[in-house]
């Protein structure tokens, strides 16, 4: 079934175009706000919303920067030490870096860079997005009122369970784990569909953009992965609340069983975090090369490789349990592996680069801070895959050193230069260059000052988590360094900051495609229209703005009085229907809502779940009810189908 | 050469799928299931289902190589790396299905190396 002409035609007629921005219109006011369902309203949220507790787990971390300046410090106590640092980490994975990787750039980019109005499922979007932003309220209202969680990030068992962990503070981070991994496997469910389903005709498999092939595999990463800590965290608060004896040794449980389940997400999550930055990064290089990507079947590739061996190395987080040699054997294996496919790539961007006529802007330079820092995290990472020297640094400061190199390096340094780039699209003004590069230098600077001298201290032994130690074991002179470093971190972001407020309003206006680059975002304006395009695209190449022909045709045939988007097969991306998108709501908020006071409930007693369930039912049926004007579309177009038939 | 309509139908479709996909779950199973086999090698002296795992394991892969190959072999000479038809969509998942296939055997065989170096109950 081909329902849609594609024929050049000239620009819609302005009464028309009026017509469509009214339809796609956000809803205007106060609950105007709590209504809206548009992927770049609640895209724009997740960004603005994760980088406020990136700045917040940042602040965390200074303030332990702050405690270990100096040897037996008294800035912080070792209680309020222990929450923060699990806090730190915590804000930093569940609320800054899953969140903003994946759910922020996938919902904001994914529909524009495939060529839709709007991502699928625009109202579970919102929903997913109130939930993330109520569920980071509550653990930091918890640290706040000197409840915050204290037993790690990862909360292992027995110091999480209830010998150990009295009161509430660790099922305040078992409840915060429910709503944040219910908001993204929400978002994986959207993003898969968006991409499968809705992509702009001609987009087949073997031409989607290497950020769309990233936000994919990492939405089933979320989906096989999650489910995993949703079990854990569940089993830990039931441990905890209704006496289920599930890690209880004594009663039969098992301890390990935990750090397997919490392992096989976490471990996982590390690549949903890394992978959309490999996105970036492959974006960026062939924007700034000027020329298509080189290897883009091995990119692919690689990608699908990550995605599957991640969930392959879980076990190299627990070779200190005492678990069998050979059976560790396997997984370190398979995380020596691992840094295969990410090396396939390094040389795929540097054979672009080495092709290409570089243009080296902002972007690309933390494009190639990168390139450093991650191939010294992945180094590392090669020799925490072996088993004796994973055992001999174990829970030091080495490991710490390890992870940051490779989360700040995969992740933050990607994601500045992603912020750098698509800042013109979202708001239409360029950042201020002189700036920014202040905030590349000191951030750099800093970040190494920060965290190389964490691997001298790890090899010298000093412990992770700890709150302070003695002078004589010889750590003061690096601990300041790394402090110093963490200052220069903090002035880099401040920088950013003033930057991103500065240019918001008074920066160089960026045009439609400032970069010259080649995805489908930079063929509409900056920043897009409530309905993305003008006329839906069709896509000729990999790159579809570079490669487009000179008469390309567009997708007629939607309606502008309703919103109406077109619906591709999954392979080929052949126009298959039409479909009709929801209109704005104000049901999921209160669904969230209704949600939320569930969940909190159920904290504190388990007829919280009960009592809980009946504003949810009431909420989503309010939500899924046919009404107002979705059902009035819905009549009209389905009479306009059988006056047709 | 097959014409661009088959390239579109079910069969082909999970032909293509099975050579992307049937590698790394083969590398998953014999992970997962060496791993749950270790005590059991262990605790019976029974050290040749460890080898066996891994043989079978092995077959998947090399199935799903063949296939992909055919697969690729049957694309039209007019497929491109990039084309927006059936066909070069086919090509390349094609090729992604032969070099997932390859690249998984091979995650196999190094974890099959510990096995002729240590014992199950070190």
């Amino acid at each position: 079934m081909n329902p849609v002409d594609t024929k050049p035609i000239e620009r819609s007629a302005t009464d028309e175009l009026l017509q469509l921005a009214e339809t796609w219109r956000e809803p205007p006011g106060f609950w105007g706000w709590f209504r809206c369902v548009h992927h770049q309203t609640i895209g724009k949220r997740y960004i603005v919303t994760a980088f406020i507790f990136f700045l917040l787990g940042g602040i965390l971390a200074a303030l332990m920067r702050m405690q270990l300046i100096r040897p037996e410090n008294r800035f912080l106590g070792p209680d309020l030490y222990n929450q923060i640092f699990t806090m730190h980490g915590t804000t930093m994975m569940f609320l800054f870096a899953v969140p903003m990787m994946f759910e922020a750039l996938a919902v904001y980019l994914v529909p524009l860079m495939v060529g839709t109005r709007n991502i699928a499922f625009p109202r579970l979007n919102a929903y997913s997005y109130y939930l993330y932003l109520f569920g980071a309220i509550m653990v930091w209202v918890a640290l706040l009122t000197n409840t915050g969680p204290d037993a790690g990030w990862f909360s292992y068992v027995p110091l999480s369970g209830p010998g150990f962990a009295p009161g509430k503070r660790v099922d305040f981070w078992a409840q915060m784990i429910t709503f944040t991994e219910v908001s993204a496997l929400a978002v994986a469910v959207e993003i898969v569909v968006t991409v499968f389903k809705l992509r702009a005709p001609g987009m087949s498999l073997n031409r989607l953009p290497m950020m769309v092939w990233a936000e994919t595999i990492v939405s089933f990463l979320v989906i096989f992965a999650m489910p995993a800590i949703m079990l854990s965290s569940s089993m830990l608060i039931l441990d905890r609340l209704v006496s289920t004896h599930f890690f209880n040794p004594a009663e039969g449980g098992d301890a390990l069983l935990y750090q397997h389940l919490f392992w096989f997400f976490g471990h996982p999550e590390v690549y949903i975090i890394f992978i959309p930055g490999l996105g970036i990064v492959s974006t960026i290089v062939a924007t700034f090369s000027r020329r298509h990507i080189f290897g883009y079947m091995v990119l692919v590739l690689s990608l699908i490789a990550t995605g599957f061996l991640g969930f392959g190395v879980w076990v190299h987080h627990m070779f200190a349990t005492g678990i069998a040699g050979m059976g560790r054997s396997f997984f370190s294996a398979a995380s020596m592996m691992i840094s295969i496919p990410t090396t396939v790539q390094i040389f795929c961007w540097l054979a672009t680069l080495w092709g290409g006529k570089l243009n080296i802007k902002l972007p690309l330079l933390w494009i190639f801070g990168f390139f450093f820092v991650l191939v010294m995290g992945g180094l590392t990472g090669v020799m925490l895959g072996v088993i004796p020297v994973d055992i001999q640094v174990h829970d030091t400061y080495f490991v710490v050193a390890h992870f940051h190199y490779v989360l700040i390096g995969g992740a933050v340094f990607p994601l500045f230069g992603g912020f750098y780039y698509w800042f013109p699209k979202i708001t239409g003004r360029m950042l201020n260059h002189t700036l920014g590069n202040w905030h590349f230098w000191l951030f750099s600077i800093g970040f190494n000052m920060t965290f190389f001298p964490m691997h001298s201290l790890g090899l010298k032994g000093m412990p992770r988590r700890i709150y302070t130690y003695q002078p004589e074991m010889g750590w003061t002179t690096l601990n300041r360094i790394a402090t110093f470093g963490a200052g220069l971190m903090f002035i880099a972001v401040l920088l950013f900051l003033i930057n991103v407020f500065w240019s918001r309003r008074r920066g160089v206006v960026a045009g439609e495609n400032p970069w010259g680059a080649g995805t489908l975002e930079w063929a509409t304006s900056s920043p897009p229209p409530p309905y993305n395009f003008v006329e839906l695209p069709t896509v000729n190449g990999r790159e579809a703005v570079w490669d487009a022909a000179p008469n390309q045709p567009v997708v007629r045939g939607l309606r502008t009085d309703m919103r109406e988007v077109l619906a591709t097969n999954v392979l080929d991306a052949d126009p298959d229907h039409k479909e009709l998108m929801p209109e704005p709501t104000i049901w999921p908020f209160l669904a969230a809502l209704a949600t939320t006071f569930l969940f909190i409930a159920s904290i504190f007693t388990p007829w919280g779940l009960v009592w809980g369930l009946f504003p949810v039912a009431v909420t989503m049926t309010g939500w899924f009810w046919p009404k107002g004007k979705d059902k009035v579309n819905q009549e009209i177009v389905e009479a306009e189908d059988a006056a047709r038939a | 050469m097959t014409d661009v309509q088959t390239f579109r139908n079910g069969r082909t479709i999970a032909h293509l799928w099975t050579g992307i996909l049937a590698g790394p779950l083969a590398w998953a199973l014999d992970e997962g299931m060496s791993y749950v086999l270790v005590p059991h090698a262990c605790s019976t002296g029974h050290y040749y289902v460890l080898h066996v795992m891994t043989a079978l394991c092995l077959l998947i892969p090399a199935a799903a190589f063949l296939l992909a190959w055919r697969m690729y072999v049957i694309t039209p000479p007019s497929s491109t790396e990039d084309g927006g038809d059936a066909g070069s969509r086919s090509h390349f998942m094609a090729i992604i299905g032969m070099a997932s296939s390859a690249l998984f055997f091979l995650a196999i065989i190094a974890e099959a190396i510990p096995r002729f170096i240590l014992n199950p109950c070190d």
